[in-house]
């Protein structure tokens, strides 16, 4: 199974940095999420999340550290929590690190939500900006 | 100062004519590429009416950016002018009018320039850009050349307006016609 | 063209920090969405409330205002006009754009519906409409009700009429300074 390298950037639209590696069982998803079309961009993860838990299924550590994304991605992510909490019904190892600036009261809501919707216990990580 | 009495009223004119482009903020490079290449897909222009407008656009950018009072320091922490660029159509040509808040100091040399500028015919402005050149030697972009090209390209007479907004600064807008 | 150029006459207005009108494509949303996040005050936490309304409402003028241009790629894109104003204790958001008259009714209603809702109902609200399928969730929906989330305030709808099947909706948010 490959893994997923994407470079973040921030010419045209805000494309955030993607690291999904199958032999360590770390993802990370960092940035800002802004895209000109979304689920083009995230269906690739969410393909590649749905392989490593059905196939690779060692300990997964996802992390979170957005400073931005929209509604559009919002549903993506919520796609790819989903998956996460399949896989951990399924006896699968899990952890969710999600790091967010700690002045930031809308993405700790968000992150809130998130944890109301899938049922994931995610850890929640401030820091200072 | 014929032209400036003139006066062209920012707010009733929008009213009139069709309005292409419009904005106002600080103007850096990316805006000034961006509403460039707007100018470059307006399909209602001649090939030769479009370069004159980029042209026309380029210096007028340039100087809101260089000499607007009004400061704004962006991400990179450069600072640049603020200003307002509106693109209007007409039947018969494109308005581009600029505004922006300028130091009086700047704004004297701008206004003795343009009553020269509106006076002189096309050889005569020519002589009168390469005076200018020659005078300032050490600055390779100054609102009057910028003030004089902006002239030449259009063809048409310079309409500015001035209003006072304390003692030290002016609104400065300029209005340039390009013919279709 | 001329009726989404013609209604904002107040473009240049003294507390106006920004305010842009023509096509809405993905250039124009990440440029000025760029310089909102970083230009508009000295107070980084109440840029990034902006940038991130300015985002969720103007992507809505790309899909659905009925006036479209052509973009230099040579696809189509909405066109509307967005202004920020500086007002002693908050900042107002105007987002503009001409749509069907048709339309009028479902937008008000949309925006009367969020706001009635407090805030805990909003993030429901905003939850439920999440877990709608693709296509069926409305992008727009979603966008208005993140909108209103971020503003802390109702969302202020009116309509301009333009022609007789043609209306100029305009949408306002109020971002207070003090949080």
């Amino acid at each position: 199974m490959e893994n997923i390298h994407i470079e973040g950037s921030h010419t045209n639209f805000f494309i955030p940095t993607v690291d999904f590696n199958s032999e360590t069982g770390y993802c990370l998803l960092e940035g800002e999420s802004f895209l000109e079309d979304t689920i083009e961009f995230y269906d690739p993860l969410i393909q590649w999340l749905e392989e490593f838990t059905t196939e690779v299924k060692n300990p997964l550590t996802f992390e979170i550290k957005l400073t931005y994304f929209n509604t559009s991605t919002s549903r993506s992510i919520l796609d790819l929590l989903n998956i996460i909490k399949d896989y951990e019904e399924d006896g699968g190892e899990v952890l969710i690190n999600w790091y967010y600036d700690e002045d930031d009261i809308d993405m700790e809501e968000d992150i809130e939500d998130y944890m109301l919707d899938t049922g994931l216990e995610i850890e929640m990580i401030p820091f200072e900006d | 100062m014929a032209t400036i009495n003139k006066k062209l009223s920012l707010g009733q004119s929008l009213f009139s004519e069709e309005i292409r482009i419009s904005y106002k903020g600080p103007v850096d490079g990316k805006i000034i590429t961006y509403l460039g290449d707007y100018i470059g897909v307006v399909n209602t222009l001649s090939e030769k009416a479009t370069k004159k407008l980029f042209k026309i656009f380029f210096e007028l950018a340039e100087n809101i950016s260089k000499y607007s009072s009004e400061k704004i320091k962006l991400k990179n922490g450069k600072e640049v002018g603020a200003g307002t660029i509106i693109l209007k159509e007409t039947v018969k040509n494109f308005i581009l009018v600029t505004g922006n808040p300028i130091k009086n100091e700047h704004l004297i040399p701008v206004l003795e320039n343009s009553k020269n500028i509106n006076e002189l015919d096309h050889s005569e402005l020519r002589e009168y850009k390469r005076s200018v050149r020659r005078e300032n030697k050490d600055e390779n972009h100054s609102p009057n050349i910028g003030l004089i090209t902006v002239a030449l390209t259009s063809g048409n007479p310079l309409d500015l307006e001035i209003n006072p907004i304390d003692e030290k600064t002016s609104y400065f807008s300029i209005s340039v016609k390009v013919d279709k | 063209m001329s009726a989404t150029k013609s209604v904002f006459t107040r473009l240049t207005g003294k507390n106006i920090v920004m305010s842009y009108t023509g096509p809405f494509d993905g250039q124009v949303l990440s440029m000025f969405g760029k310089n909102i996040e970083h230009s508009i005050s000295a107070d980084k936490k109440l840029n990034k409330t902006i940038f991130k309304v300015f985002i969720e409402l103007a992507q809505n003028v790309s899909y659905y205002s009925n006036e479209q241009e052509q973009t230099k790629k040579g696809e189509s894109s909405g066109v509307g006009t967005f202004i920020i104003q500086n007002n002693d204790d908050h900042y107002n958001f105007i987002l503009g754009n001409p749509i069907d008259k048709k339309h009028e009714i479902i937008l008000k209603d949309k925006c009367d519906k969020i706001n009635s809702y407090d805030r805990d109902g909003l993030r429901t609200f905003k939850r439920e409409l999440r877990k709608l399928p693709q296509g069926e969730r409305g992008t727009g929906n979603i966008g208005l009700v993140q909108a209103a989330l971020l503003s802390r305030n109702p969302l202020n709808v009116s309509f301009i009429e333009i022609e007789k099947e043609k209306s100029f909706y305009i949408i306002a948010v109020k971002i207070n300074k003090e949080a």
